[in-house]
């Protein structure tokens, strides 16, 4: 990890995830600002996962997750919102999303343990339940992370985002952002025995 | 999409659970469907983003600084502190106790009230301080 260069940024480089959305989700957007309704059922099919994950992993809480995933589609529902502006409306929403969970985060009764509540950040896919015993593993590792690098980790192996574009979401710099990630996986590596 | 460093390959986060869709997007309707409701909003905005009318509130505003800056350099006559100041003494000079005494004007004495809460203390320094103009500014002030 560490001969991983920071030149290896993607400076502005779009992520290959856009590729095939970008198109559809800027329609949906231009559709729901003339006051099409519809769009917000499209919007949801195209960003539900990724805005419920990014929640996720921030607040380490399903049900809070969820909150915060209503929570973007009311503010999104707001006909005095001027979608037509939003240049890029997958970070826009993620952004939303992000700043959600934070509130949720923000508003939870100080001292009050989450140990009972903490969801797992994994799950093995159905045709593979080898994984089970991987997967809660895997989410003891990444609740041992902090918020921060752990929603790093999430735009980044989950949402493929570029460094660039996951400052401009968790409004940090880019070079934070990566630093962030590489030193989130060195941990995860390291707790596993992987690396030293 | 994973970096090479990625320890858990072959796992995915959780999806969002089912009934979540349809909660979402009644809420989302919901919100619409009272916002839209909501005219004053849609008119303020309206307002708001109206390029004619920011442009006439910007003349305006340049006009209204115009005149203030004209007014300053030209000096319009009577508006000095001087001047003003001056005037007030030569009220309270043509003013005495024996005259409010007789005088029942209330305009007359709502004019003195005006003048003497505008400047008194300087009309004090103006009199140089002398008994008699001191005693007239005594006496207004019981009467008033």
């Amino acid at each position: 990890m560490a001969g991983e260069s920071l030149m290896e940024l993607e400076l502005g480089a779009p992520s290959p995830v856009d590729a095939p959305l970008a198109p559809t989700l800027r329609s949906s957007f231009d559709r729901l600002a003339s006051g099409d309704s519809a769009a917000l059922e499209e919007i949801y099919g195209l960003l539900s996962r990724e805005l419920y994950g990014l929640a996720l992993w921030r607040t380490g809480n399903a049900s809070e997750a969820e909150d915060a995933v209503q929570e973007v589609f009311v503010r999104l529902a707001d006909p005095n919102l001027d979608l037509r502006r939003v240049r890029d409306p997958r970070a826009y929403l993620l952004t939303m999303a992000r700043r959600a969970a934070v509130d949720r985060l923000r508003s939870r009764p100080r001292g009050e343990s989450l140990e009972d509540r903490v969801a797992d950040f994994l799950a093995a896919p159905e045709e593979d339940p080898s994984l089970v015993v991987d997967a809660a593993a895997a989410s003891k590792w990444l609740k041992r992370l902090g918020e921060a690098q752990r929603e790093v980790l999430f735009l980044r192996e989950y949402a493929g985002l570029s460094f660039r574009r996951i400052g401009a979401v968790t409004g940090v710099s880019t070079f934070t952002a990566a630093s962030r990630h590489r030193l989130a996986i060195r941990k995860l590596r390291k707790w596993m025995g992987v690396e030293k | 999409m994973r970096s090479s460093q990625w320890p858990f390959s072959g796992l995915e986060p959780p999806e969002p659970p089912g009934d979540l869709r349809e909660r979402v997007l009644t809420a989302a309707r919901v919100a619409r469907a009272a916002d839209e409701g909501r005219a004053p909003v849609e008119w303020t905005l309206r307002l708001w983003r109206s390029r004619e009318l920011w442009l006439a509130w910007a003349v305006g505003m340049v006009f209204l600084l115009g005149v203030n800056a004209w007014l300053s350099m030209s000096g319009v006559p009577g508006s000095s502190r001087a001047e003003v100041t001056g005037a007030i003494a030569t009220t309270v000079e043509a003013t005495s106790p024996s005259w409010l005494a007789e005088s029942g004007s209330s305009w007359k004495l709502f004019e003195v009230q005006r003048i003497l809460t505008a400047d008194s203390s300087s009309l004090v320094e103006r009199s140089g301080g002398s008994d008699n103009h001191i005693e007239t500014y005594l006496a207004l002030r019981e009467v008033l």
